[in-house]
């Protein structure tokens, strides 16, 4: 679990040049006036956060270049020279495994005119080389070639101080990479705190890991990136209504009053269980009772409970599949007991999102029964999938009911659960990290607001430090 | 793989014909959203799919069988979604959307026995709600076998769309 040495911090040098953080000013329009734009503990949020572009320019300084966020797994990189692109808030991203091993990760713009050294979204390399003007770089990130530097460079500059611009701190956690823009934020484990426990159960099951399946579903939705972050924080609330289809098409059992929904560290995750979670266990039935669907992967899933029962204890392993999750800010999971996938919810502008997801298998599985969960991933989550179409169309009205001079100024209402918040011990049993509530609650995503309030508000990482350990929950 | 089967040009052309209206009449019923008109069209053997584009160089810019997929259905998934899109709650679709589908650049290959390749381009315009639009583009690969008639049946359809990225909020129509 720990930060692995494959990964790099980089060097000193690579930074020079200021990077803009500590100089940003409020952008003109936005008031600093937070505790008007949403109070997590009365349960409302205004929804000039998900609308007003001055706090999208906000956000993109305070939250995208400050927070961890999630650049993809380390099974995507396997060969010296293997690279994907992403984004990282709006910026563009190289992650690539250099000629010596170490995976490394690259604002994707050249330190000449500022083009993307790299358009392809993966591949194999030894160098990127910019399209512009030529400066060539190493798949280490070094600016290797510079046409008619002797002539015209000499003496002016130096090749060394020009690199690919690296991420501040790049961490990985059961094979998934993660990186910051600000050398200030804590450590990768640190920022995930008490979430690295619910992590381990998803991804730390399998003794192999996760291998994260070929091709990326990748699509945009015309509403605010937080509309889809705080739903896979959980929101149990959403799912009879909002998916509906899969009950009226038999596909998934009637929700029921069990569940849990639990915060910790930088981490939301929440499920529903159709039998109380106590009778559980070593049940004849799918587990947590939620598909209908005859499925391959229940017999394993029954086996990693039993082993992980052992490591972490009854109470905790029963969770798995555990459900819904997010990680602060816009990355999230779905382990349910026919399929596994994370994704990220970019952001593009204040009024759309783009949804960057990849369907993932537990490595030990066979290959049928790998292959069930891929289909049954394609036709539940996909952008074509019978339950995400659902959420794309309500994101989107989401974002047109709020969009008006009126509507930006009512509030989001959180009140589900409030005041009823519990210990993840007295939910879950054992001896778990975080707190919640039961199945009927937004604790989640006003907790989630409380972290969001945290970053708008501090001026660095040091304060966004000392005012998160008043909100944290472990 | 069956063979190719070379026919003459009277022939070609009537085939041509058959198969081209076959696939008219197929967009009409989906844009018609008479979905179990248009599920009577497949046979219970299909393979329906359509793999996700990959940005890439100097490799196959199509994801692998065993990749991601837009739609990887048989018959049972495929009746699934044709269920799904008429039930009360299949919010992506109510009110429903208005589409249009463009069929053209057929090509035709006669294969042994009664089976064809037929290989189309398509349009798709997708008018949401008030003025919401979406445009679908792609190519398909289908295997066609003439039940007789002029009646044909899809046996295998591999949808190609030349998007990486969808910029349509979801994908809650059928191709």
């Amino acid at each position: 679990m720990a930060t692995h040495k494959r990964v790099a911090q980089p060097a000193e040098g690579r930074r020079a040049g200021p990077l803009f953080l500590s100089d940003q000013t409020i952008p003109p329009g936005v008031t600093l006036d937070l505790g008007g734009l949403a109070d997590p503990d009365a349960g409302w949020v205004s929804r000039r956060v998900y609308v007003d572009p001055g706090v999208y320019e906000l956000e993109l300084e305070r939250v995208f270049a400050r927070a961890w966020l999630y650049l993809g797994h380390v099974s995507q990189l396997r060969e010296p020279g293997d690279y994907i692109t992403t984004m990282m808030g709006e910026d563009p991203v190289i992650v690539v495994r250099g000629a010596d091993g170490i995976v490394r990760a690259f604002l994707n713009s050249c330190r000449h005119r500022g083009m993307r050294v790299c358009r392809a979204e993966e591949g194999n390399t030894s160098f990127f080389r910019c399209p512009y003007h030529a400066w060539t770089y190493s798949n280490e990130g070094d600016l290797r070639g510079v046409p008619k530097y002797r002539r015209a460079y000499e003496g002016v500059m130096q090749r060394e101080d020009f690199g690919l611009f690296p991420v501040a701190k790049l961490g990985e956690i059961h094979g998934l990479l993660f990186a910051t823009w600000d050398p200030e934020a804590p450590e990768l484990l640190e920022y995930l705190g008490g979430f690295a426990v619910y992590m381990d159960l998803i991804f730390g099951r399998d003794p192999k890991g996760i291998e994260i399946i070929p091709g990326t579903h990748r699509w945009t939705i015309e509403g605010n990136w937080k509309h889809a972050a705080e739903n896979f924080a959980c929101d149990m609330y959403h799912v009879s209504s909002a998916h509906q289809r899969t009950a009226e098409l038999g596909m998934m059992n009637e929700v029921e009053d069990h569940g849990y929904e639990v915060s910790a560290g930088a981490g939301y995750c929440g499920n529903q269980f159709s039998r109380p979670i106590e009778d559980d266990f070593e049940s004849e039935e799918t587990i947590h009772s939620f598909w209908t669907m005859p499925n391959p992967v229940t017999e394993p899933l029954k086996e990693r409970r039993r082993a992980m029962a052992e490591r972490v204890g009854l109470e905790a392993a029963r969770l798995i599949p555990i459900g819904h999750a997010s990680i602060f800010p816009n990355f999230s999971i779905l382990d349910v007991e026919s399929m596994l996938l994370v994704r990220v919810q970019q952001p593009v502008g204040p009024n759309k999102m783009m949804v960057h997801q990849w369907g993932c298998v537990d490595a030990s599985l066979d290959e049928f029964e790998k292959d069930a969960m891929r289909k049954q991933y394609v036709i539940a989550f996909g952008p074509a999938g019978l339950l995400e179409q659902d959420d794309g169309e309500n994101w989107r009205e989401c974002q047109q009911g709020m969009r008006g001079y009126v509507g930006r100024n009512l509030e989001t209402n959180m009140r589900l659960g409030l005041g009823r918040d519990l210990d993840a011990r007295e939910v879950i049993g054992g001896t778990v990290p975080g707190r919640g509530g039961g199945i009927w609650s937004e604790a989640n995503q006003r907790h989630f607001y409380r972290h969001w309030l945290t970053y708008m508000a501090s001026e660095s990482s040091a304060d966004v430090r000392t005012r998160l350990s008043e909100v944290s929950y472990g | 793989m069956a063979e190719q089967v070379v026919l003459d040009l009277a022939a070609r052309m009537q085939l041509q014909y058959e198969v081209e209206q076959f696939l008219y009449h197929e967009a009409q019923l989906l844009d018609e959203r008479r979905y179990d008109d248009w599920l009577a069209l497949f046979s219970m053997a299909i393979e329906y799919t359509a793999p996700v584009r990959i940005t890439r160089e100097g490799a196959d810019d199509v994801v692998g069988r065993d990749g991601l997929h837009l739609f990887d259905d048989d018959y049972g998934q495929l009746e699934l979604r044709v269920a799904g899109v008429q039930v009360k709650s299949a919010w992506a679709e109510i009110p429903p959307s208005r589409t249009r589908r463009i069929i053209s650049n057929v090509r035709v290959e006669p294969l042994e026995g009664d089976d064809v390749h037929a290989h189309s381009n398509f349009v798709v315009y997708r008018s949401r709600l008030e003025s919401i639009e979406h445009w679908f583009v792609g190519s398909r690969t289908d295997v066609l076998r003439r039940l007789g008639d002029e009646r044909w049946q899809i046996r295998k359809r591999e949808i190609v769309f030349d998007n990486v990225a969808f910029h349509t909020d979801n994908i809650s129509i059928l191709f």
